[in-house]
Parts: C-alpha cells; sequence; structure tokens
C-alpha cells in the first residue's frame, strides 16, 4: 500500500461552540456578552483568513517508528495539515495593538481549525485503509503521549512540508502554528493495538486546559 | 453613599465587566472629584481586578471575560497614570521583563500573564515571542527589573529556561525568575533554579507579587 504523497485541500467544520471549548468554557457555563458580540462579529472575517491543507503518505512502520512513532505498525498513514499563517498573523497583530480579546478568539478560532483540519486528514487516511481492507488506529501526534516532539523533524522529512509551507523553529516548533502532524497505524486486526475512547485518556498533559476526560488510569 | 464611594463601587464594577468604554470617564470623574490616583487605583480598579481574578479562579469566569477585564483595567490606567506622575508616583508593583523563550513562538498565554500583571499594578517590558538569552538579559539589566518570566510551551524549548536562569545569576542581576508554560512545573522551576512557577495567569499574578514584595 505504500505511496507517495497526496497534497490536497480540506474542508473544515469549525463550530463556535468548539471555538469556546477552547476559550475554556464548559457545557452551560455563561459566556459574557461581550465575548459572544466579539466572536459574531469576527467570525466571517476569521473563516475568510483559513487556508486548510493537508498531505498524507502511507509509509511501512519502520520508518514511522524511526520518526518515532511509538506502536507503529507494520504499515502506518502520516499526514501533516495546517490551516495557513493568515488567522494567527491577524490575532498577532490584534495583541500588538493591544486588543487581547480579539486575539484571543482568533487564535481560538484558529486552533478549533487546525483540530478540526487534523479530524478531516485523519479521515482521508481512514477511508485509505478501509479501500485497503485495514483499520486506521487512533491517531497519534508528536508532543502528545510517548511520541517525544523532538522527533517532529524527522516526521515532517516523510512528507512535503515546504510544499504546504510548514517550517518548524529550533525548538522543533511547527510554523504556522496552528498545524498538525500526525500518524496512524494500519492494523489488520481492530483490536490490535487499538484503544477507542477520546484522545484525552491517552494523552500525558494532565493539566491541559483543553481536557475533556481524564487520562486513562486516573 | 457618597459620591466619591458610589465613582468608586462604579470603577470596580465597569473593570470587572470589562467596560472599557464607561471605566474611561468614570476614571476621569474619580479624579475630577477629588480623589487622588492612589485611592482611584486601590479602591476603585484594583477591587474590580482582584474581583475578575477570584471569578476565574472559581470557574464563573473564562479567559475571554478575563482579558476584557484586563483590558478594561488598562484603559483606565491609562487616564490615571498621568495624574500619579504628578503626585509623585508610586503604585507601581515591580518591574518585570516577560517573553516566550527562544525557539519557540508561543504568543497568547505569555501575553495574557503580561496583561494581567499590568493590571495588577506591575511596569511590564513585553518581549515578545523567541527572545534569545541576551536579550532577556540586557532588557532586565536596562530596567533593574524586579522579575524575569519566562514562556515555554515544548519540552523542546523548556531548557532555554534553564539557561535564563544561569545566565541572568552570571550577569550578577538581582531579577527573580519565574517560570510557565504547559511542560513546566514546579519541580522544574525547583531543579532548574527559578524561583517560581505559575501554570495560569491569575497565580502568575500572585506569584509576582510574592517574588516583588513578599506578599502572600
Amino acid at each position: 500500500m505504500k505511496h507517495g504523497a497526496v497534497v490536497l485541500d480540506l474542508e473544515v467544520d469549525v463550530t463556535p461552540d468548539e471555538v469556546y471549548r477552547y476559550l475554556g468554557y464548559r457545557r452551560g457555563s455563561q459566556r459574557s456578552a461581550k465575548a459572544q458580540e466579539r466572536l459574531v462579529e469576527l467570525w466571517p472575517r476569521a473563516l475568510s483568513l483559513l487556508r486548510p491543507r493537508g498531505a498524507y503518505r502511507v509509509v511501512e512502520g519502520a520508518e514511522a517508528a524511526a520518526a518515532g512513532m511509538p506502536g507503529a505498525g507494520s504499515e502506518v498513514g502520516v499526514g501533516l495539515c495546517t490551516v495557513g499563517g493568515a488567522l494567527e498573523e491577524t490575532s498577532a497583530a490584534c495583541a500588538a495593538g493591544g486588543d487581547l480579546l480579539d486575539a484571543l478568539l482568533l487564535d481560538a478560532i484558529g486552533s478549533a481549525a487546525a483540530e478540526a483540519a487534523a479530524d478531516a486528514l485523519n479521515l482521508a487516511l481512514c477511508t485509505v485503509a478501509a479501500d485497503a481492507g485495514v483499520h486506521a488506529a487512533p491517531r497519534v501526534s508528536p508532543g502528545y503521549g510517548s511520541w517525544d516532539v523532538s522527533f517532529q523533524g524527522r516526521l515532517l522529512a516523510l512528507l512535503p512540508a515546504a510544499e504546504l509551507g510548514v517550517t518548524l523553529t529550533t525548538g522543533q516548533m511547527m510554523v504556522p502554528r496552528k498545524s498538525v502532524s500526525l500518524a496512524v497505524s494500519f492494523e489488520k486486526d481492530p483490536s490490535k493495538g487499538h484503544r477507542p475512547g477520546s484522545a484525552c485518556e491517552r494523552c500525558g498533559l494532565e493539566r491541559c486546559r483543553h481536557r475533556v476526560a481524564p487520562m486513562r488510569g486516573m | 453613599m457618597t459620591e466619591a464611594s458610589e465613582v468608586l463601587a462604579a470603577l470596580s464594577r465597569a473593570v470587572l465587566e470589562g467596560d472599557d468604554e464607561s471605566v474611561v470617564g468614570l476614571a476621569r470623574r474619580a479624579l475630577d472629584g477629588g480623589l487622588t490616583p492612589l485611592e482611584t487605583i486601590e479602591q476603585g480598579l484594583v477591587p474590580g481586578i482582584r474581583r475578575a481574578g477570584e471569578l476565574w479562579e472559581e470557574g464563573e469566569y473564562f479567559l475571554p471575560e478575563l482579558v476584557s477585564s484586563a483590558q478594561a483595567m488598562k484603559a483606565a490606567m491609562e487616564v490615571v497614570r498621568p495624574a500619579l506622575a504628578r503626585h509623585g508616583g508610586g503604585g507601581e508593583l515591580g518591574r518585570v521583563v516577560i517573553g516566550t523563550v527562544h525557539g519557540d513562538i508561543h504568543d497568547i498565554g505569555k501575553t495574557l500573564v503580561g496583561t494581567l500583571l499590568a493590571a495588577n499594578g506591575f511596569a511590564v517590558s513585553d518581549e515578545g515571542v523567541d527572545v534569545p538569552l541576551e536579550r532577556f538579559v540586557d532588557r532586565a539589566r536596562e530596567l533593574d527589573a524586579d522579575l524575569v518570566c519566562a514562556s515555554a510551551l515544548l519540552t523542546t524549548t523548556m531548557a532555554e529556561q534553564r539557561e535564563l536562569v544561569g545566565a541572568l545569576r552570571r550577569a550578577g542581576l538581582r531579577a527573580r525568575v519565574m517560570v510557565g508554560g504547559a511542560p513546566a512545573s514546579r519541580e522544574w522551576a525547583r531543579e532548574i533554579g527559578a524561583h517560581g512557577y505559575a501554570d495560569n495567569a491569575v497565580a502568575a499574578v500572585a506569584v509576582a507579587r510574592r517574588l516583588v514584595t513578599g506578599e502572600a
């Protein structure tokens, strides 16, 4: 199944509820009128600044393991997506101009959009797996769980990062920041290595403010 | 309720509600009505921003409400600060240099901490993101900073926080160091010799106050 990279435009489904979750609101919590008004006003412009694109490849498990992926199967779908830099540049400009509320809201829209892009890319990899008659395990990313973020460069080397406009800082941080790299192990047996449930259950960032489910074993 | 106490209560409420438009008029009204700048700050503005922090800790306020309150505080301070200078200054808790370490370009969390520190009476110099060690040291020396705050959001960049503690020490500067960011922890701060750690912006204000003034 191993093949070259596929680059694609991604459809992202960003919802205000998801943005509010990134801002820390829980279901049913009261939101200030000001925050809601600003989000409504910023929404169309923010969406127009999104350029969601992604790329994926299917590689040998050994290649993914060499990029640090824990529990790589015999074949692995690796992917990279970004929503581009325009939104975060606008957010940074707002912050620099002292308008931190708008900056915060735009940043949260970007986070929700990047996650939606990752979901869309993940779905594309699940479709590749299904077409080949195998099962896609839950996606994992460098910096989460036991996959050290220092491997980010090795994972991106498997993908056309330059074509997507994604680069790394010396600290292995992706630029644009609203980018997600991921890998999905392809398994013949759906139960092998498959750990259903929220990604939050598998993530080691115990105090993450975006956590929606407790860590496994907590 | 006297006119003065009415204005002070309205100022507190405006900061708490993040009303950065009416807070400016109220600050002018307070000063024009004979309240001193320090009274306006300490009895009007500060109770509002402190209550916003408490509501955040209680889970009633979220980041947008907290930020709105900080922005309202900032808007009011722009009115009060010139009057404060004419009265001989005072009211500044300490000088802070803040930035995200070299190799890391996460911005929002660091900016939020800087904004809340400023709203709570610190003079803050925000150096931005991807800040080299030399710039932290130079600015701390230039400002005779009381506190240097360094944010790092990745395990690959948090090592810069350790380097910063060493660089400030080698430079012989008196500034204390507070670290923060997703991979940082109290244990990490202790290990690298930092003086404080905070895992959110409201806690950062309390830790900064403790480190700079000794106030709990």
